[in-house]
């Protein structure tokens, strides 16, 4: 073969392998269709739950049943006594039996949420966990220095406020409900959710103001 | 955001970033589908499954993996290996052959078009 044969040929090469997805995407596509195959995943199940995901979950899921704790007494008590059925009475799209609970927060009571064990997470309601929330770090070191974290993101305590730390488990995923701000009488719902941040749903960020923690 | 494969079912669908359910990379969103239709399925219990990630995550911790969100999707995929290969669901030889489909299809479909399985 002629050095110009050759060049091209490795082009080819290299231009057909570029479409190859990387090892693991490829070692999934693999599994995924073993299990569709076999009959243990629908055939478009994955592809319908990405776009249920994309389109339904997310941390706004989260921030709409705070705002309306907020502002309705009777459904934050509902939120309190049972959590999946307030979420699921709001949203319709989540499953009233998923296994979701609300803490809140208060002028003494800081509540601050991790998995010790894996990841565990409201997936399902409030989208992906942040990184650092499955980092060994953080799993490590939210129960052991609830305030050394805190101060890392940021959240300083006032005196007299006691942190809370609740471990999720595959059967019980947490949400905390931050306080309301000051200085937000007469909102409606929608921007008070829009206040709502990630974070502070973790428990990491603990007052709320009009600007976003950007995280 | 590089879509999996060059089909039109998959690539245009990651979730957006401005609802905060960010991946870095589409298979990370798979692989989590794949194991909640599991759960949610009755097919991997919640607990198992919860277990089996956490020592994983702890075994790659002390082999010194670096705690990134990459050591986490890796370790995610290793587990689901595991719980389905002892669930029965997948055996590694059936994903190895079907793997090495895969390849072979991705290798032989020129650019652009629809990369599909010969039907077995």
């Amino acid at each position: 073969m002629s050095s110009h044969h050759s060049e091209k040929a490795a082009h080819l090469h290299r231009e057909l392998h570029s479409h190859l997805p990387p090892d693991p995407a490829l070692r999934l596509k693999a599994l995924e269709t073993v299990l569709v195959r076999k009959g243990f995943l629908a055939e478009h199940a994955v592809d319908d739950w990405l776009d249920d995901y994309s389109e339904n979950v997310g941390p706004m899921n989260g921030a709409r049943v705070i705002a309306r704790a907020w502002t309705d007494p009777d459904f934050a008590e509902r939120l309190a006594d049972d959590s999946p059925a307030a979420f699921h009475a709001l949203i319709p799209t989540i499953d009233k039996g998923y296994p979701i609970v609300a803490v809140f927060n208060g002028p003494q009571v800081h509540n601050l949420i991790v998995c010790t064990l894996c990841s565990c997470y409201p997936l399902g309601v409030l989208g992906m966990s942040p990184s650092w929330y499955k980092s060994v770090e953080y799993r490590a070191r939210a129960v052991r220095d609830p305030r050394g974290v805190l101060a890392e993101f940021g959240t300083t305590l006032p005196p007299g406020v006691d942190v809370r730390v609740w471990d999720s488990t595959s059967d019980r995923r947490y949400m905390v409900v931050p306080e309301r701000p000051r200085g937000t009488d007469g909102w409606s719902e929608e921007a008070l959710a829009a206040l709502v941040t990630r974070n502070s749903m973790i428990g990491t960020v603990r007052d709320l103001s009009p600007v976003a923690d950007g995280s | 955001m590089s879509p999996p494969d060059e089909s039109p079912s998959r690539g245009t669908r990651a979730p957006d970033p401005d609802k905060g359910t960010l991946f870095a990379e589409q298979w990370h969103a798979e692989v989590i589908a794949v194991m909640e239709l599991l759960v949610a399925g009755g097919r991997i219990s919640p607990e198992d499954w919860s277990r089996a990630l956490g020592a994983e995550l702890d075994r790659r911790h002390a082999s010194g993996a670096p705690d990134t969100d990459a050591t986490y999707y890796e370790a995610f995929l290793a587990v689901l290996e595991q719980v389905t290969a002892a669930g029965r669901l997948a055996t590694p030889s059936e994903i190895d052959r079907c793997e090495a489909d895969w390849r072979a299809a991705y290798l032989s479909t020129p650019h652009g078009q629809p990369v599909v399985l010969k039907d077995r």
